[in-house]
C-alpha cells in the first residue's frame, strides 16, 4: 500500500495545517512578493486577490511577460490581467536584484533568482553567450515568480523506515520523475534529521546540505528561507561534487544531503562519504528503480552499494505519493509493488 | 565713527571672502582624495564581497570622512527606499544635491557622474573597470588641485584682506 502525502501535514515541531510560505517568517506570500513587484503591478494583483481570495492558497505562479498580460497561474488554469510594460519588468527586476546585477551574476547565468521566503523567479529574455556558454540574460523580457510553499511533515511516515536498528540514518536515494515531489520530501527529511524526532527516539544530527540550485533551503543572500532544521549547514549554489567533499572535510556532518545526483563526477564525492561513514540522502530523476542503471554515474553508485534505501515516488499526476521503499538490494520493503 | 565701522565691515567682508575661497582651495584636493578612497572601498565591496549596492554604499559611507560620507549615505538611503528606480538615476540625483555643498568643481561632478553608467546593472568586471577609471581621473584632478592650492591659497587669504584695505583707501 503506497504511503500517502499527508493531507494536513504536521510533524514534531513542524507547522501543522498545510503549506506555508517560507521558513523564517510565516507571512502570506503576498507580503513577501508584492514589495518586489513594480508599483504599477501591485494594485492589479491585490485587486484580483480581493475578488478571488482562494488564489491565496491555490496560486502557484505569477508570470510577467513584456507586452503581454500578467498571468496568475494555479495548478491547471491561469488568470490573465492587464498588459505588462517593459518599464514594469525593468522596475521589478531592479527591486528583485536590489539594483545589484553584479552580485547575482551566477543567478542570471543560471536563469533564476531567489526572493526572501524562498520564492523562485525564473528569467527569460535574450541570452548573452561568451565562448559558447551562457554569460547572462539581457534584456530580461519575462519573469516567472514561483510561489514557494513548504509541506512540513510530509516525511513523517517515511522517516522511521530510513533508520537502522541502532537509530542511524540509511544512505537513501529518492527517485521520481520531475514534479513528483522528491525535493519537497528531501527538504522535510533534512529538517527531521536535523531537528530530531523525539517520539521515535531519534536525536537530531548535523546535516551538510549542498543546494546547487537553491531549491531545497532556498537561500537568500546565504540565509536559508526554508526550514531545514537547526543543525543544518548549507552550501548554496555550490556544485554537488565539490560541495559534498567540502562539507565532509570542513564541517564534519553526520549526514549529507543533496538534490539530483547522477553525474560521473558525483561518484567520487559519494564514495568519499561512504568511506567516511557519512550517509548521503539524495534524489535522482527516474520513473523506477530500474532506471538508475541507465545513468552512468548512478550505475557506478549502485555497483558500490552506496545506498541502503531507495524511495520511489509516483509522477506528476500524483505528486508526493510514495510508490515503494526498497532496500539496497532492490527488495520491496513497503509499498504497492516490486519494481525490479 | 561710522566711517571706521564701515571700513571695518569692508575689511572683514573681503577678508572672509578671501579666507573662504582659500578654504575651498584647501578642501578640494582633500575631498578628491576622500572620493578616491570611497571608490576604492566601493570596488572592494563590489569585487570581493559582491555586496548588494545599497549595503555597499552604506558600508562605504562609514569608511570615509565628511562630506564624502554624506553622498554615499544619501545614495544608500535612496536605493533602499527605491521603488524600482535605476541606481544610475539615484546616483545622479544624489550627486546633483550633494555637489553644491562640497568644494568640488562642476567638472569634478561630471567625472563622478560617469559612475552612473551601468551602475548596478553592468557585470562586475565592467563596474570595477569604470570605478578604477574614474578613480585614476580623480587622482589626476587631485594633483592639479594641490598645485592650484599651493599657488593660489595664500593669494586668496592675503588678497582678500589687501583688497579690503585698497577699497577702504580709495573710498576714505
Amino acid at each position: 500500500m503506497p504511503l500517502g502525502w499527508p493531507k494536513n501535514p504536521s510533524s514534531n515541531g513542524g507547522q501543522a495545517g498545510g503549506p506555508v510560505s517560507g521558513a523564517g517568517e510565516k507571512r502570506p506570500w503576498t507580503e513577501q512578493i508584492l514589495p518586489f513587484m513594480a508599483p504599477g503591478l501591485r494594485p492589479v494583483l491585490t485587486g484580483l486577490l480581493t475578488r478571488q481570495p482562494e488564489l491565496m492558497t491555490t496560486a502557484t505562479e505569477i508570470r510577467l511577460r513584456t507586452g503581454r498580460p500578467l498571468a496568475v497561474c494555479t495548478g491547471g488554469t491561469d488568470c490573465l490581467l492587464g498588459r505588462v510594460t517593459t518599464a514594469e519588468i525593468t522596475k521589478t527586476l531592479h527591486l528583485m536584484s536590489g539594483c545589484s546585477v553584479y552580485a547575482l551574476e551566477e543567478e542570471f547565468r543560471q536563469g533564476f533568482l531567489t526572493l526572501p521566503g524562498g520564492h523562485r523567479v525564473g528569467l527569460a529574455g535574450r541570452v548573452v553567450l561568451a565562448a559558447g556558454q551562457v554569460k547572462t540574460i539581457h534584456p530580461v523580457s519575462a519573469l516567472n515568480i514561483r510561489i514557494a510553499r513548504e509541506y512540513p511533515g510530509v516525511a513523517d511516515q517515511l522517516f522511521p523506515q530510513l533508520l537502522d536498528q541502532e537509530g542511524k540514518i540509511y544512505a537513501t536515494l529518492l527517485i521520481s520523475p520531475p514534479g513528483g515531489g522528491k525535493t519537497t520530501l528531501l527538504r522535510d527529511l533534512v529538517r527531521q534529521v536535523s531537528k530530531g524526532r523525539v517520539e521515535i527516539g531519534f536525536r537530531g544530527v548535523s546535516v551538510g546540505l549542498v543546494d546547487e540550485r537553491s531549491e531545497i533551503a532556498a537561500c537568500y543572500r546565504g540565509v536559508p528561507q526554508n526550514d531545514v532544521g537547526p543543525r543544518t549547514d548549507v552550501l548554496d549554489g555550490c556544485p554537488k561534487s565539490q560541495g559534498l567533499l567540502r562539507l565532509l572535510r570542513a564541517l564534519g556532518p553526520g549526514v549529507l544531503a543533496t538534490d539530483e545526483i547522477g553525474r560521473l563526477e558525483d561518484v567520487a564525492a559519494v564514495e568519499e562519504a561512504l568511506h567516511c561513514g557519512v550517509p548521503v540522502i539524495a534524489t535522482a530523476h527516474g520513473y523506477a528503480l530500474g532506471d538508475l542503471a541507465k545513468r552512468p554515474g548512478l550505475r557506478v553508485m549502485l555497483e558500490m552499494q552506496a545506498f541502503q534505501r531507495f524511495v520511489v515516488l509516483k509522477g506528476r499526476h500524483r505528486p508526493g505519493t510514495i510508490e515503494g521503499v526498497f532496500d539496497g538490494a532492490g527488495r520491496l520493503l513497503k509499498g504497492g509493488q516490486r519494481w525490479c | 565713527m561710522l566711517k571706521i565701522l564701515g571700513a571695518l565691515l569692508v575689511l572683514g567682508a573681503c577678508g572672509l571672502l578671501g579666507w573662504l575661497r582659500a578654504k575651498d582651495l584647501h578642501s578640494r584636493p582633500r575631498q578628491l582624495a576622500g572620493l578616491q578612497g570611497a571608490l576604492g572601498l566601493l570596488a572592494t565591496e563590489i569585487g570581493y564581497g559582491s555586496t548588494p549596492l545599497p549595503q555597499a554604499m552604506a558600508n562605504v559611507s562609514q569608511g570615509v570622512a565628511s562630506p564624502v560620507d554624506r553622498l554615499f549615505c544619501q545614495v544608500a538611503e535612496k536605493l533602499a527606499r527605491s521603488q524600482g528606480d535605476p541606481a544610475a538615476a539615484v546616483w545622479r540625483d544624489c550627486l546633483t544635491t550633494w555637489l553644491p555643498g562640497s568644494a568640488l568643481h562642476p567638472s569634478d561632478g561630471e567625472e563622478l557622474g560617469r559612475l552612473a553608467l551601468g551602475l548596478g546593472e553592468a557585470p562586475r568586471d565592467d563596474q570595477l573597470l569604470r570605478i578604477h577609471e574614474i578613480k585614476n581621473r580623480l587622482a589626476g584632478r587631485e594633483e592639479a588641485a594641490r598645485d592650484q592650492c599651493q599657488k593660489l591659497a595664500r593669494v586668496w587669504s592675503y588678497g582678500g584682506v589687501l583688497t579690503g584695505l585698497l577699497i577702504i583707501l580709495l573710498v576714505w
